[in-house]
């Protein structure tokens, strides 16, 4: 049994899911336009 | 990554050392590998609130950052959790990209994955059984915790 494995697993997932979650949602909050001018919609 | 290319090269100029078979190395491989799956979920999550929310909190006078914490951030907790949850196990059962890019160093880029394939490799089963056992109460654990979070969001 590797606990090391283990523990690095977890660190690893931890981390990668953390800057994924920071960095990727205003990216994929600014992908449906909804926070430019005064359109609110992108299918208009 | 190559300590010859662009991102490669910068690391090694900042820190001396190449990237290649670093824990460092395989967060960035990792993340690079799972944006989709966190992209797409949040993108459906902020595409499905209603427009005149965001509109009405324009009008009061949010600025877009306050708009994105105040408003979006929690109308679109369940798709960001889904995001999380997808980016977490997926990371964690990770074994291709972690192989290339970090090899398979003791300490530093030897995850779990890694080393269930070296004891089966090495025919040790029992090891190998064992540390694929302690992942499933690491992931239901993380599931509960997720659920937990979300279960007050009412959408």
């Amino acid at each position: 049994m590797d606990w090391i494995a283990l523990f690095l697993s977890l660190k690893l997932a931890l981390v990668a899911t953390a800057i994924l979650m920071i960095v990727t949602a205003p990216l994929a909050c600014l992908w449906p336009c909804r926070l430019r001018s005064s359109d609110f919609t992108c299918s208009s | 990554m190559d300590p010859e290319g662009w991102l490669g090269g910068l690391w090694k100029g900042a820190t001396g050392s190449p990237i290649l078979f670093t824990f460092a190395g395989i967060v960035i491989a990792s993340i690079t590998y799972s944006i989709p799956f966190a992209l797409q979920p949040m993108r459906a999550a902020f595409e499905k609130i209603d427009p005149r929310l965001i509109e009405s909190a324009r009008i009061l006078g949010l600025s877009p950052p306050a708009i994105f914490l105040r408003v979006i951030l929690p109308n679109s907790r369940n798709g960001i959790a889904a995001s999380a949850i997808l980016v977490f196990l997926h990371t964690l059962g990770a074994f291709g990209v972690i192989l290339m890019v970090g090899g398979s160093v003791p300490g530093q880029t030897r995850v779990v994955s890694v080393a269930i394939y070296e004891a089966v490799e090495t025919l040790q089963y029992g090891s190998a059984a064992m540390m694929s056992l302690a992942l499933l109460p690491i992931c239901y654990i993380f599931l509960l915790v997720v659920h937990r979070l979300t279960k007050r969001s009412p959408s």
